[in-house]
Parts: structure tokens; C-alpha cells; sequence
């Protein structure tokens, strides 16, 4: 799909572009909500970030037509909307998990906190590598940063979270 | 998707809510269609480029119109008294080397010397603090460190009328104790020597820890020293340099220019950087693994830390701190030219090589984007050119937020 032939003929193809930008939202909002939520500890922070981050597809010229570069572009701006969140309130008030229904049970919050308690670029590389199964080259690639410093922030991620995905008789690598 | 496990368990129950996505979609199509308004119109760019209150510091050399990064416009446009006029065009370099998708060198980090806080201790104190003082009851409560970067990058280009830096990644300090004064005179002298040379060069050095001087609440304060907070209303993490105003310099000779603004050369504006990972109380300028490391440790033990070896436990950890700092700092540059049109050039950071027995590195770069607006998009698409050289803009270096 050609989408910006926009610039040049908005009457002909807006509609497309809107119906795949809406498409690209429904795709990722998940993904997007997760990475916000489990970076500010807020359903109400991952919502307002949801929000940011799909405008930002229109205001920031994102990558639309390449769906692979799309994704790590969405996990890059959301990994800085957040961050932006986090130096705008200094604190982050942290929404009692108890309050979202998705997350019923003690131990699936135990895990979350227990992420949440990461450095923001230790939760982002355990993201990309346990949920979206990146390879530590493809993290590097989306994060920007070097394979040695994501196998590092890996190993020492790994450390933190040991423990706990151990007890519960999980595999953790 | 991954092996499963109490974490990714977790993840997958936790979905945007439907209204979320709703509100999401709804605000994305709005942005649309005001894009799709405002689209047509000459991008002025003025307004987002605003001197901020006073900024960093950077200063201008010498220097013709030619680099392999550089952005050249394919638009020539005809001049007024009707000849070519030179086309709209940006570059980096550094030295001879031309900065690009490969990595250069730009200058150094070293790790500069720590600081730290406890109650009932000045600043000045504190960074004199060493294992003769009586204080192995006193513990850290605060610390920072403060790596010491000094890099210099040549912008070049034709016809620009602003170029704003945006840091991220990192905060950058005017030495002088009223920078908006400092800087009206050096930003008065790149603006002239800018107007006749057309080079930018950019130059940071300076360690942190002069400016604890700014801080010092005083011999007698209670107060127990808080450099970040003290510093933040003087970290500044973005700079425009205007040009328009300022009227065109001929036959002026390097010398005469410096005179004129008092100066003996291109003025090294004192800048001085400080990788931060957040703001938060304890953690500024430190790795929450080097501040963990740190924190409650005497003083005496700290000067142990401050005069590790590279090859210890401790001198490790100090260079990995350095290492993750630089790799936090990107550079965005935007020039605006004078007929509106923009270019982008983002600039990564990265440590390079590693001295064995100090804790000195190089600090590298390389763009990871170029990208260029055009104003005139609709009305002739065919302005719309592309860079002449590499990196070619792709999707993948498109700019991220």
C-alpha cells in the first residue's frame, strides 16, 4: 500500500491511510499498553500513553509502511513516552493491581511488581526477549544500544528475576 | 511466542481496554485530519525552534561547503539578481573524518571524580572528603558521579537560518554562574561568525564537579546537599541558535571578529554533560547498580572506591557506568533554512576504545538518521529531494519521539 501519496492527493487516499492507521492501533495497543504499564506500574499512565503514542503516529512520520520497523518504532516511542511520564512526575503512583481484573491472581502480580522493580532499560531488554522473543540482536537494534550492553542488562536482569520465576517452577531462560 | 512463564503469563492478561483503544484510534484520526488541514501551508518551523531561556554553549570555526553526510537540496533556486543560488545543505564532521552510519571519534569520557552527600556536610566538604578525615561513622546518603566528555563536531551547511540541538539521554550545564549572560555573547559571536564562515562547531568539555560551587548552600547550612536538585534549573537539554537577526559580516578577519566580542579564539562555551538515568533522589548520575553499590558505605570505603583500579570490582562497575551513560546520549539536530525547509540529523553516542589501566575511553558517533522536510511538498513535489549521499533515510532511522 502506497500510503504517502497522501502528501501529494490527501482526497484519494485518506481514507486507506485512516482505516490503516486504525488497523496499526488495534494491532498494537496491547502490545503498547503492556510495555506502558509495566513501566509506569499505571493502567491509567498505560492508557494515557496508548494515546500519545497513536498520535505520535501521525505527528512523528512513523515508519507505516514497513511493518517490521513499525513495531520496533512503537516499542521505541512508548519506551520514551514513558520515560518522559517518569521525569515529568518524578514520582509514579502506582495503581493497586488488584484494581484491574486481568490480573487476578498474587503471583502474577508478584512477577509484575517484582519486573517493575527493574532499571527502565533492564524491564524493556526482559520484555523484548521473554514476551516478544526478540533475539539480543534485534533488542539491540530496537533499543539502539550495543549487544554487549543488552546481554549484560540480560544477565543481570536474569539475576534479579531469578529467584522468583525459579520458586515458582518456572524456566526462565 | 516466548516459553511460557509467570511473567509472559502476566503480560498476556493485561490488554489495552476497548474504550482505551477507542479514545486511541479516535485521537490518532483527528490528528489526521488536522495534518490533512494544515497540510499545503508553509512550514514554519520558527516557532518550535525558540531560543531556550539559555542554553548550552557552542562555538563556530571555518570552513567551505563539502561533506559526504551532507544534506543537499536538489531545488536550486534562482536568486533574486537572477543567478543559481547554492542549495540548502548540512553536514557533520569531525576533524577530516566525516561523520556517518559508521562510527567516528569525536572525543573522550573520563570518569570523574565522585561525589557524595550525607547530613551536616557542605558540598565543598564533601568532594575533599578522603580517608584521613574522621568520618568512618558517617555514611553515604547521596551519590553521583561525574564523567567528563569533551567532544567537538563540525555543522556546515548553506542558507541556514536556526539549528536547534535536542539532547536526550544526557543533561548539559552551563559552567558560568549566569549562563543567559555567557551566552548572550557567545551566541552574538556564532551568530557573525556564522554569517561568515558558515560552520558550527560544538564543543563540550568541563567536569561536574566545578559546579557544585553554584550549590554550596554554605559552611553553616543544615541542609543536607542536594547537587542534582540544586543543579536541575541549570541542566538544559536543548539549544537553538538563531541567525536571521543578525546582520551580515564582510571583510572581517578572524582576529577582528574576536576582538569584537573580547575574546582570544572560537570561544570554548563551557559545557559540561552528566548522563542521568533519572531524577530521582539517590540515583542522579549514578546506575542504580553503582548507587546500590554505593550508598551506605563510609567515606573512608568511599575513597577506596574513588581510587580503585580499573581491573578491581569496583573499577569495573565504574566503567560500565561510564560506558551505559555515553550509550544513553543521542543528539537530534534540526537546521532550518532560510525558505523553511528543515533537516534532521540524529547523532548516537557511544563509548569507544578503552584504556587498560585509566578510565579513559573514547567516546564515539555515528548518525543513526537523516531526514529532510521540504515546505513546498504539495505545491511542487519535485522539491522534495533527497539526500545526496548516505545515510539514505529509511524507515528504520526514521525519527522516534
Amino acid at each position: 500500500m502506497k500510503l504517502f501519496t497522501f502528501m501529494n492527493n490527501k482526497k484519494e487516499t485518506l481514507p486507506d491511510r485512516s482505516e490503516l492507521i486504525e488497523s496499526i492501533i488495534r494491532k498494537y495497543a496491547d502490545m503498547i499498553y503492556r510495555i506502558a504499564y509495566q513501566n509506569t506500574g499505571s493502567f491509567a499512565d498505560a492508557d494515557d500513553i496508548l494515546q500519545e503514542v497513536s498520535i505520535a503516529l501521525i505527528t512523528k512520520d512513523a515508519p507505516l509502511e514497513d511493518e517490521t520497523y513499525l513495531k520496533s518504532w512503537l516499542i521505541r516511542v512508548t519506551i520514551n513516552k514513558c520515560r518522559d511520564l517518569h521525569r515529568h512526575l518524578k514520582v509514579i503512583e502506582t495503581e493497586p493491581l488488584e484494581e484491574h481484573e486481568d490480573i487476578p491472581t498474587k503471583e502474577k502480580r508478584d512477577i509484575m511488581e517484582e519486573v517493575q522493580q527493574l532499571p527502565e532499560t533492564y524491564r524493556t531488554i526482559i520484555y523484548l526477549y521473554y514476551y516478544e522473543n526478540y533475539t539480543l540482536q534485534e533488542i539491540a537494534d530496537t533499543m539502539q544500544k550495543s549487544i554487549n550492553t543488552v546481554s549484560s542488562g540480560l544477565q543481570r536482569a536474569r539475576k534479579q528475576l531469578k529467584t522468583i520465576l525459579t520458586e515458582e517452577g518456572y524456566s526462565y531462560g | 511466542m516466548a516459553e511460557k512463564n509467570s511473567y509472559t503469563e502476566a503480560l498476556d492478561r493485561i490488554k489495552a481496554p476497548e474504550e482505551s483503544v477507542n479514545r486511541a484510534v479516535n485521537a490518532a484520526l483527528e490528528a489526521e485530519q488536522k495534518r490533512g488541514k494544515s497540510h499545503g501551508k508553509a512550514k514554519t518551523k520558527s516557532a518550535l525552534l525558540k531560543i531556550t531561556a539559555a542554553a548550552a554553549a557552542f562555538a563556530v570555526v571555518t570552513g567551505a561547503v563539502t561533506a559526504a553526510v551532507m544534506v543537499s537540496r536538489s531545488n536550486k533556486r534562482n536568486s533574486g539578481s537572477g543567478q543559481i543560488a547554492a542549495p540548502n545543505s548540512f553536514s557533520l564532521s569531525v576533524n577530516a573524518a566525516e561523520l556517518n552510519k559508521s562510527s567516528v571519534n569525536i572525543g573522550k569520557i573520563v570518569c570523574g571524580q565522585s561525589m557524595m552527600a550525607c547530613k551536616g556536610k557542605t558540598p565543598d566538604a564533601n568532594t575533599d572528603i578522603s580517608a584521613d578525615d574522621d568520618t568512618d561513622n558517617t555514611v553515604v546518603e547521596n551519590f553521583t558521579m561525574s564523567p567528563e566528555l569533551s567532544f567537538a563536531v563540525n555543522c556546515r551547511g548553506n542558507n541556514i537560518k536556526y539549528i536547534n540541538y535536542q539532547i536526550e539521554g544526557a543533561a548539559f550545564c552551563p559552567m558560568e554562574l549566569d549562563p543567559v549572560e555567557e551566552l548572550s555573547t557567545d551566541i552574538g559571536y556564532l551568530n557573525d561568525y556564522n554569517r561568515y564562515n558558515r560552520i558550527l562547531e560544538m564543543t563540550f568539555n568541563k567536569p561536574y564537579d566545578e559546579l557544585i560551587k553554584e550549590v554550596d548552600h554554605g559552611p553553616d547550612s543544615p541542609e543536607t546537599p542536594a547537587f542534582v536538585y540544586a543543579v536541575q534549573p541549570h541542566v538544559y537539554s536543548s539549544l537553538t541558535l538563531r541567525y536571521d537577526d543578525q546582520p551580515l559580516i564582510h571583510n572581517m578577519t578572524d582576529d577582528e571578529l574576536f576582538e569584537q566580542y573580547g575574546i582570544d579564539g572560537p570561544p570554548s562555551l563551557d559545557i559540561i554533560t552528566k548522563g542521568v538515568y533519572s531524577w530521582d533522589p539517590g540515583l542522579s548520575g549514578v546506575s542504580k547498580e553503582l548507587s546500590d553499590h554505593i550508598i551506605g558505605k563510609t567515606f573512608s570505603q568511599l575513597d577506596e572506591f574513588d581510587s580503585a583500579s580499573p581491573e578491581t570490582e569496583d573499577g569495573k562497575l565504574k566503567k560500565a557506568f561510564i560506558t551505559e551513560q555515553i550509550e544513553n546520549i543521542k543528539i537530534t539536530i534540526t537546521v532550518t533554512y532560510e525558505d523553511g525547509d528543515t533537516d534532521t540529523c540524529i547523532m548516537q553516542l557511544s563509548p569507544g576504545k578503552q584504556s587498560e589501566d585509566t578510565f579513559e575511553m573514547d567516546v564515539n558517533a555515528k548518525l543513526i538518521m537523516v531526514k529532510e522536510e521540504s515546505s513546498n511538498t504539495e505545491s511542487d513535489p519535485g522539491q522534495s529531494g533527497q539526500a545526496v549521499s548516505s545515510p539514505e533515510p529509511t524507515a528504520k532511522n526514521k525519527k522516534v519521539d
